[in-house]
């Protein structure tokens, strides 16, 4: 596909001297002297043959300053900490991850395996693709963010967020359910009373507390469903688990709103 | 954090967030009122930090959510419809050059929020595409996506010259 041409008035948005100068990026880890050092190198070589790049250097000083007198830095500090501590009550009862393990040992194993494509084809679920849901693993000592496909293994300990913007802006509520290759279905986000977790979808969301897999390999599927009202995300369960008992086709999931959006993201679980 | 590396934490950042979100927002006002909410968010986010990640493209990523939120709740985003939009879409033989800013704010009202945010790092800070997949962790392909679909739709809105003609 051809790149659209540019339109002229872009190019004046940042009017540097040439293409090679810094960009606002560099130039904020120069002054704070974050570069690592073959780029602190060529950065501070190219400011020294630079006039623009020394004025915006110079123009950074300037500003440290004039901010630590402009803003009294106590103060400030204190009132964000205490805004932090005022935000905390309101999200208390979404600390607590209820996983529900539905299926008994002795419960029949579903001979299914639901992959996206399977998914999709719920019949009354639109997946409008406007929500996006980011999953965090801590595995030992080491935390990262897994995209489907990526393999899992058992206690990685989940954690997810909705970044802001990734959902839309109607949607309030949030829970994610999973299916794990024994076609165990559970809930990993509600609260205790298993009802959706609410979220700023404009801020995005990080949520408390985290999941702990078993050592059940396989695919590992999550479904986040988000709506614009509270629901209660256990009378799901029951509907997802006899739909993985159909043909493809067959299969749905009753949104529990009409304007619900659901993600479908798999991972495979495989051995430590 | 305490409140003293908190204050550390201000008077390394804090003039960057307000350099962007007065870039950004296009007012003082508005930008010292995206600060606090920006480290908030830090603040909250804390335990999801991933330290390979340089603090400072975690606050660049954190200051344009914060403002592109801000943008498009603002009633200023009317006021831009209004005042730019009519003119800027009406009046094609303008001389006058027309506010890039302006013209940039609205379509990022518009836009997706990562083609959004990719704009405003390639456009507005003028990092690379490379250095926007950083800031926005993703790859670089998909800031390039992001980049070309933005410039398409700046295109298709406001084809003007820096002379202010329309090439429509």
């Amino acid at each position: 596909m051809p790149k659209p041409e540019q339109p002229g008035w872009l190019a004046t948005l940042r009017p540097t001297a040439t293409p090679n100068c810094l960009s606002e990026l560099q130039l904020d880890a120069l002054h704070l002297k974050t570069l690592p050092e073959a780029e602190f190198n060529m950065a501070t070589s190219h400011v020294a043959n630079c006039e623009l790049c020394r004025e915006r250097l110079a123009l950074r000083t300037l500003e440290h300053e004039a901010f630590a007198q402009q803003f009294n830095l106590g103060h400030l500090a204190a009132a964000t900490l205490e805004q932090v501590d005022e935000r905390r009550p309101r999200r208390l009862w979404q600390r607590t991850l209820v996983s529900v393990s539905v299926l008994a040992a002795a419960a029949a194993v579903f001979l299914f395996v639901v992959s996206q494509e399977n998914f999709a084809e719920f019949a009354n679920v639109r997946l409008k693709g406007g929500l996006t849901l980011k999953v965090f693993a801590k595995r030992g000592a080491d935390v990262f963010q897994v995209a489907p496909g990526d393999p899992l293994k058992p206690n990685d300990a989940l954690r997810f967020e909705v970044a802001p913007f990734a959902a839309p802006l109607n949607v309030t509520h949030l829970a994610i359910l999973s299916i794990d290759g024994a076609q165990k279905v559970s809930i990993y986000a509600a609260d205790a009373g298993g009802n959706a977790l609410a979220f700023e979808p404009m801020w995005g969301w990080l949520f408390e507390g985290s999941i702990v897999l078993d050592d059940t390999l396989g695919t590992e599927t999550l479904l986040a469903v988000a709506c614009p009202t509270a629901f209660a995300a256990t009378p799901l369960i029951g509907p997802l688990m006899r739909s993985l008992q159909a043909e493809p086709q067959h299969r749905t999931l009753a949104p529990p709103q009409p304007d619900c959006v659901v993600e479908a993201l798999n991972f495979n679980k495989v051995a430590p | 954090m305490d409140r003293s590396e908190l204050e550390q934490l201000y008077r390394d950042y804090g003039p960057t967030v307000v350099r962007r979100a007065r870039a950004i927002l296009g007012t003082e006002a508005e930008a010292h009122d995206a600060l606090q909410e920006v480290f908030v968010i830090l603040l909250e986010k804390g335990a999801t930090f991933r330290e390979e990640s340089a603090v400072l493209t975690w606050v660049y990523r954190i200051t344009t959510n914060v403002c592109l939120g801000r943008l498009r709740r603002s009633k200023r985003h009317h006021e831009l419809l209004q005042e730019r939009g009519n003119e800027l879409l009406s009046n094609a033989s303008t001389t006058a050059r027309p506010d890039s800013m302006a013209m940039l704010r609205q379509l990022l009202c518009e836009a997706q929020a990562d083609e959004a945010h990719a704009a405003l790092c390639h456009f507005v800070d003028g990092l690379t595409h490379s250095e926007t997949a950083s800031v926005m962790e993703c790859s670089r392909r998909k800031v390039c996506y992001l980049v070309e679909r933005f410039t398409a739709r700046a295109r298709e809105r406001w084809n003007l010259a820096p002379q202010g003609e329309d090439h429509a």
